[in-house]
């Protein structure tokens, strides 16, 4: 490379025009150009810093406290991770939580992949696709306070809708939110209602940025319906779904609103009949403001950001093997 | 391999027909052209022959058999997209052998069949790479590849070429003659470049709005269009139309005047009588125009006209003339003199060179009593139009006039 007079120019200098540089380019105006990324990202990183990373340190620094909302906080050093790790309680939650993100995660993939190809395929030539986008997405924009109220409702084991349905067939009905065995599936159930359309969004994203063609090709080239999806659609939809599965591990595993509602307060208090529905979030909201153990409630909170950390980073390592990247040429 | 009879074959877009009543037979063995301007169903009637599209009504038959509802994997058929439409997670020798894969031919016996296949066009060295790390020749011919590798017994090609640079799509529509001439696939081309159809093909199918203009050999094509259309279409530069009404009739003689614009006639021997005021496409190749002040002719078609543009052409200087505000353009030879700009001469041609096509159909005439002109078949007509060399003659053919 040959160097010209206009590149060795000190980035400094900005009294003259750097001829190396494309005129009108932002970069001819280095006194504008270099604080206008930090002007721009500020109110974010603003409210950001406020809302998160302040509470977010204060958090971490309270999880090695005895903390004391008035006054006489000590140091306890890991005092608070002793305590949590002698409670049964605490590994029953995260056994539920287990359960609930085991669950939670692969349904909504599963399920938000088969309404995106079911809206795909089923409004290709109709102008009534919005609509049915509209109506998939829907649930998710509810607030999840007053929609489970609802629900509550249709699991009501004497007059809920749920039970009428499957008295009207003849099927066993569950206790559903009074049954220890059935409270937490219960609160899936809504979940998935409420999620799986966010989901599909992000497939029908995805979807639609598989070419046409590709899969046309696939067809001549005698693939099957299924070995079409099998080798072609599904490598090509792999980053949607990779994260569709980080979102949907962090967004279940953290899963508060609605197990409050449910299962929360009136239900029973700590979460459902027998703690069966306490999973982590709601240990950590009962631990902090109904038990008055903020510390504890702290350091329950960095175990679980731990535990997200380390599961997203694994999630990232695996998607190496089947994660594909290369995009489409057109 | 198979022959593919299409019959009647109609697919409507609401009121639209993007393809109109298609009848035609593609022999076992051929490479059949499909050749129209953008729109006019070409990709349609591929799809519909792909099993990717259904036709509304008619029938499709591959190889003798109706293939009307077969599933595009029951067809046997291979295809090229325009795009190409590699899969573009998967290698090279993945992407080839994935027909194979699907149909459960053991992995070896695969390995062996790509392998063969990326011989012969001249992919081997490539055979790891990804889509994305190839060139578009490259990816032409993996698509190629793929389609070929399970020796299916129709090739669909959608305009493969016409991602590729002039130089590229030369060579390689070269290439593509001679793998058909070494393995003898019936082979269905879509093309909007005429010089493309014309120079690789058996026979051509020239389509327009959905319908079939005129299917014939290149040579033919080029020398007798059929329709208006077809004669507005094919050759480069393709022929002048000028719209005459007769203007008398009698039992041996008719006089033609142009229906627009002053001073063109036609005049020539009728065997038949003509009602005054019927009206023709008048068509005559700029190649048969004689450009001089003075028409030496008392028969056939003198033209004034104004020069205006002269543009050197592969074999000659193309005269591009303005008569009644329409472009009329004729090919000087080689010595012959040059209108200056502005210069007022005349244009005309003997009655033999001229071709008549009905204003309403848009049909050639040839019974209604102009006697037209019908050449004796071109000599090499079909059996090796595609060889190096000029071989079309009065060189319509310009290499650079599109
Ligand atoms: N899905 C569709 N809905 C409505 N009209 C369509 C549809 N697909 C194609 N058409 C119309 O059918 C006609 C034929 O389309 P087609 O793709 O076969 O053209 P083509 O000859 O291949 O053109 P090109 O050379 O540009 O590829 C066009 O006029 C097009 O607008
Ligand atoms: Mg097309």
């Amino acid at each position: 490379m040959t160097l010209v007079r206009g590149d060795v120019a000190p980035a400094t200098d900005v009294t003259t025009p750097d001829p190396g540089r494309a005129p009108g380019s932002h970069r001819s105006r280095p006194g504008f150009g270099r604080f206008a990324g930090y002007l721009l990202v500020m109110p974010a990183l603003g409210i950001l810093t406020l809302f998160f990373y302040v509470p977010a340190a204060f958090l971490f620094v309270m999880s090695f406290y005895h903390w004391n909302l008035f006054g006489g906080s000590a140091f306890a050093g890991l005092a608070n991770f002793d305590v949590l790790f002698h409670q049964p309680l605490y590994f029953k939650s995260l056994l539920e939580t287990a359960y609930f993100v085991g669950v939670m995660v692969p349904v909504d993939a599963l399920m938000g992949l088969a309404l995106a190809m079911l809206l795909r395929e089923g409004f290709r030539r109709s102008r009534a696709g919005g609509l049915g986008r509209a109506l998939v997405f829907l649930p998710h924009v509810t607030p999840v306070v007053a929609t489970s109220v609802i629900w509550a409702w249709v699991f009501n084991p004497r007059y809920g809708l749920a039970n009428y349905l499957l008295h009207l067939v003849g099927a066993p009905q569950p206790g559903w939110l009074d049954s220890a065995t059935w409270a937490l599936p219960s609160v899936m159930i809504y979940s998935i209602w409420h999620s799986v359309g966010y989901y599909a969004v992000f497939f029908l994203a995805g979807l639609a940025m598989v070419p046409d063609t590709v899969v046309e090709a696939a067809r001549v080239d005698g693939a099957s319906s299924w070995q079409t999806f099998r080798r072609v659609v599904a490598p090509l939809l792999s980053p949607t779904t990779f994260m569709v599965l980080i979102l949907g591990t962090v967004n279940s595993m953290q899963t508060f609103s609605q197990v409050y509602t449910l299962t929360g307060g009136p239900h029973g208090g700590a979460g459902g009949p027998a703690f069966s529905t306490s999973t982590d979030a709601l240990l950590i909201y009962n631990t902090a403001f109904i038990y008055q153990h903020l510390s504890l409630a702290a350091a329950m909170s960095l175990v679980l950001f731990v535990i997200l950390i380390t599961i997203t980073a694994i999630q990232k390592r695996l998607s190496r093997r089947w994660v594909f990247y290369g995009g489409t040429e057109r | 391999m198979a022959s593919v009879e299409l019959a009647e074959v109609v697919r409507r877009y609401g009121a639209f027909r993007a393809v109109d009543e298609v009848s035609v037979e593609i022999r076992d063995g051929e490479l059949f052209t499909i050749l129209g301007p953008s729109g006019c169903g070409k990709s349609t009637l591929l799809r519909i022959v792909a099993g990717l599209d259904r036709a509304d009504s008619g029938d499709i038959r591959i190889g003798g058999k109706l293939a009307n509802s077969a599933e595009p994997a029951a067809r046997d058929v291979g295809m090229v997209f325009q795009n190409y439409a590699l899969y573009p997670h998967l290698t090279v020798r993945e992407n080839v052998a994935f027909g194979l894969r699907v149909r459960k031919v053991p992995r070896r016996e695969a390995d062996r069949q790509v392998d063969e296949i990326a011989a012969i066009l001249e992919i081997a060295d490539l055979l790891d790479r990804k889509p994305r790390q190839l060139s578009g020749g490259q990816r032409q011919r993996v698509a190629l590849g793929r389609a070929l590798v399970r020796r299916p017994s129709v090739l669909l090609m959608d305009e493969p070429l016409s991602n590729l640079d002039t130089l590229l799509r030369e060579k390689m529509r070269v290439e593509i003659r001679r793998l058909h001439n070494r393995l003898g696939l019936t082979t269905i081309y879509v093309t909007h470049d005429q010089q493309e159809a014309l120079a690789m093909s058996d026979r051509v199918m020239i389509m327009n709005r959905g319908r079939v203009e005129q299917v014939g050999p290149p040579l033919e094509v080029l020398h007798e269009p059929s329709t208006e259309f077809a004669a507005r279409f094919v050759g480069s530069p393709p022929m002048n139309l000028i719209r005459m009404q007769v203007h008398e009739a009698s039992e041996t003689q008719v006089t033609l005047q142009a229906v627009d614009g002053d001073g063109a006639w036609v005049q020539g021997p009728a065997s038949g009588a003509l009602a005054c005021g019927q009206q023709f496409w008048v068509g005559v190749r700029p190649a048969d125009l004689d450009v001089s002040p003075t028409a030496g002719t008392r028969s056939g078609l003198v033209v004034p006209v104004v020069m205006d543009v002269a543009e050197l052409a592969r074999d000659g200087v193309l005269l591009h003339c303005s008569y009644a505000g329409r472009n009329v353009v004729a090919t000087a030879g080689a010595g012959d003199p040059i209108p200056a700009l502005g210069e007022r001469t005349l244009v005309s041609a003997p009655w033999g060179s001229l071709t008549f096509y009905g204003c309403d159909d848009g049909r050639r005439v040839r019974a209604t009593g102009v006697s037209v002109r019908w050449p004796e078949p071109a000599t090499a007509a079909a059996s090796t139009s595609w060889a190096p060399g000029d071989p079309y003659g009065d060189g319509g053919l310009g290499g650079d006039a599109r």
